[in-house]
């Protein structure tokens, strides 16, 4: 195996692909620049990192093992390559955690300056303690029992590394030790940590990795094929669950069905194209319920091109506020059905207790309607 | 907006104030948005920037202004209105302290109607003091627990009825650089959202035969378990004033709870008790998670009272309290004013009255001006 950084004596690549730089590997490897140029020769890559992302979509995580270092390093990047082609950040969110889940097996039982290494490629910020810290406990039988902590980080960092794992109490800085600036954490602590910032790190390279589909070789498209394939077939649709009952239905971000709008949005959004002015709280409602069922940002400005005081600068500003993009990036939840009431823009009983669930009721009735329409033709 | 008699008035007192007073900057102001609010307006003027400190006493002693700010985030063109072209480098950390925020301080305040027809209300005047303990709490926990230097962090009473504790950084520290995502959690840790038991009492698995003996916080341990050590000290020093106890718990001794219970009696449970109650740092979290807040400069003038944004002392805020020394026109001759509104009895610092509309009163000038900023009364 070459070494490629000085870490390469530290961490296992068959373990931790991601922290192969790709361009450097394949250069000194194999002497090419262009990655997907070297696949169309290498189908048992290709092959191998299919395997991969398949692993990702059955178990949620890779299990397939490959005989040598190399397929893996290669394997692991030429499934970025295929999902980032793909361009799905559903896949690729689903992808990362697989590859986490695979190295935090590995992890837990490595030493610490492999695990100091490791994060200080994924760049995360943390100490190993040769003399841990030492919180006690109780005294039993008069002797002072510890809780010993063999890793620090800084609070800042802890907070935007473990973001995901902050809505388990137990994760919350308000249950560790927190002094003098640092969190105190265990090694099964660190560990569960690191497997969060393996997902982010590979989540953020497959979203970042530039490709253009067209100059792909056939091959490979080929290959961009299959995940497309298996991707249809192991997506599950978004459930939508309400009163016991559920709405499974699956639209895809941008797709807004004006039909299945309830009659308080629908009103509001008729008057919007009439251009008539609203007030605070219809657009507020508006602007929120939209957002919250997968609208984007421009699909909401262009809804309000036609009021009469329409600002583009202004409402895309206050749109991108409502979708937790500025300001406290909160993203904002639309009014409740009860709000609605007491706002006097409710306009009939849906049975639920938020627009946004009537909307999906409506949706998945809607689609139902059109397959089996589509069945009786 | 055409000024009243009482508005030009106090716009009178404050430039006089800003005419032999100056307000408190910070080394790095020049990269800070300053704004004011006039008397004559319900709006800021705002992206304000100034090189030199005489250029700040030179607005203020013109425009008088009702409302004084800066930035708490440094920019690297402060005075560029497009907040997305300000080049925003770094913010102070800052929390707010509302003495009528604090669970203590619900339903002790008095809702009153001024002539326009603004709702304000009045806060007991003892909540600051809730208030001020709330500070202490914040101060000791940025010290022991975030590792914040003592001298980066500065109090002031707000003007009104709370506390601004600002942590003053360089746009290179790191806590400069936190979003408000990460802020938010700085919060959330404050606050102890989601405290679980076992944080403080944590669980023990041992043999039986064996004797557990469970022991109490000390101020050294880490997180919300020091903090509660650090809190009973500061109880049992200044609620229960038992001063041994208070000595014995700031020593750092690993104690079991029997021991100390054997020595001190029913007290310690009383103070724990209180303690945990005291556990949540009440910040006002909007204020924090902003990293562009405007707040107000320490030495100005608040609009809404007349008193001035005091830099308060973190050992002397437990004897802090609302007072006539706050007003810097405590030395002035007492004002002829007349009530616009009815009121039952209030207590403005510290002074008892009861307003009847149309009497007219001869208050000192501390009181004078607060009523009058507060619009509850019109200058005679």
């Amino acid at each position: 195996m070459i070494l490629l950084t000085t870490t390469a004596n530290v961490i296992d690549y068959y373990w931790y692909p991601f922290v192969v730089d790709l361009e450097t590997f394949i250069r000194l490897r194999y002497g090419v620049e262009n990655f997907a140029l070297l696949l169309e020769s290498r189908k048992d890559i290709l092959e191998h990192a299919v395997e991969r992302i398949k692993d990702a979509l059955e178990h949620g995580e890779v299990r397939t093992e490959p005989q040598v270092v190399e397929l893996a390093v290669c394997g692991y990047h030429a499934a970025r390559l295929l999902i980032a082609s793909l361009g799905d950040r559903w896949l690729a969110s689903r992808y990362a955690l697989a590859e986490a889940e695979r190295s935090y097996k590995r992890l837990q039982n490595e030493e610490p300056r492999t695990i100091e290494a490791l994060a200080k490629i994924l760049g995360v910020n943390l100490t190993y303690l040769a003399e841990p810290y030492r919180e006690p406990i109780a005294i039993v039988n008069n002797v002072v029992i510890y809780r010993q902590y063999e890793y620090r980080i800084h609070f800042l960092d802890y907070v935007k590394v473990a973001q995901r794992l902050l809505g388990d109490p137990t994760w919350r800085p308000t249950n560790l030790p927190v002094k003098q600036g640092y969190i105190y954490l265990t090694k099964k602590q660190i560990t569960r940590i690191l497997k969060e910032a393996i997902a982010t790190h590979i989540e953020r390279s497959i979203i970042g990795f530039r490709i253009e589909l067209a100059a792909l070789p056939q091959t490979v498209k080929e290959y961009v094929e299959t995940v497309k394939g298996l991707l249809s077939k192991y997506r599950k649709p978004k459930v939508v669950k309400t009163g016991g009952k559920k709405y499974s239905i699956k639209l895809p971000e941008g797709v807004v069905l004006v039909e299945a709008f309830p009659p308080c949005m629908k009103d509001i959004y008729d008057a919007l194209l009439r251009g008539e002015n609203l007030s605070h709280h219809q657009r507020f409602a508006i602007a929120t319920f939209m957002l919250n069922i997968g609208a984007t940002i421009d699909q909401v400005v262009d809804l309000f091109r036609n009021v009469p005081d329409f600002n583009e600068k202004i409402t895309r500003y206050q749109v991108e506020h409502l979708a937790g993009l500025r300001g406290s990036q909160k993203k904002y939840l639309t009014y409740g059905c009860e709000k609605m009431r007491t706002l006097g823009l409710c306009r009939g009983d849906c049975g639920v207790k938020n627009p946004i669930v009537a909307y999906y009721k409506n949706a998945s009735k809607l689609i139902r309607r059109s397959k089996e329409k589509e069945a009786s033709s | 907006m055409e000024l009243d008699k009482t508005r030009r008035f106090l716009r009178h007192l404050f430039r006089s104030y800003y005419l032999e007073n100056r307000v408190l900057l910070p080394k790095d102001f020049h990269m800070r948005e300053f704004a004011y609010q006039p008397w004559d307006s319900d709006t800021y003027k705002r992206h304000l920037s100034f090189k030199t400190v005489n250029e700040v006493q030179r607005l203020l002693s013109t425009v008088a202004p009702r409302h004084f700010y800066y930035s708490s985030a440094k920019y690297e063109y402060p005075d560029e209105p497009d907040m997305d072209k300000k080049g925003w480098l770094g913010a102070d950390l800052i929390f707010d302290i509302d003495a009528d925020h604090l669970p203590v301080c619900q339903n002790k305040t008095i809702e009153l109607t001024t002539s326009n027809g603004e709702k304000i209300d009045l806060i007991d005047e003892e909540c600051v003091r809730y208030a001020a303990f709330e500070a202490l709490k914040l101060y000791d926990a940025l010290v022991y627990e975030l590792g914040i230097p003592k001298h980066n962090i500065k109090i002031e009473f707000s003007g009104n009825r709370g506390f601004h504790v600002t942590v003053y950084l360089d746009v290179d520290d790191v806590w400069a650089k936190a979003s408000s995502v990460e802020r938010r959690e700085i919060v959330n840790y404050l606050k102890a959202v989601d405290l679980l038991d076992e944080t403080l009492n944590p669980p023990i698995n041992v043999k039986r035969k064996k004797r557990v003996m469970h022991i109490a916080p000390t101020i050294a341990m880490g997180g919300l378990r020091g903090r509660l050590g650090r809190i009973a000290v500061l109880l049992a020093e200044k609620k229960y004033g038992n001063k041994d106890l208070a000595r014995v718990l700031s020593r750092n001794e690993i104690i079991s709870w029997n021991q100390l219970k054997n020595r001190f009696g029913d007290i310690v449970e009383n103070i724990f008790n209180d303690a945990k109650e005291e556990l949540a740092i009440h910040v006002d979290e909007q204020v924090t998670v902003d990293i562009k807040r405007l707040i107000r400069v320490p030495y100005s003038l608040h609009g809404k009272t007349g008193l001035r944004v005091e830099p308060v002392d973190p050992q002397k805020l437990d004897s802090f309290q609302l007072s006539p020394e706050l007003s810097p026109f405590q030395r002035y001759d007492k004002i002829a004013v007349v009530a616009l509104v009815d009121t039952p009895p209030i207590s403005i610092l510290g002074l008892r009255i009861k307003l009847r509309k149309g009497e007219s009163y001869r208050l000192p000038a501390p009181q004078a001006v607060y009523l009058m900023a507060r619009g509850l009364v019109a200058v005679k």
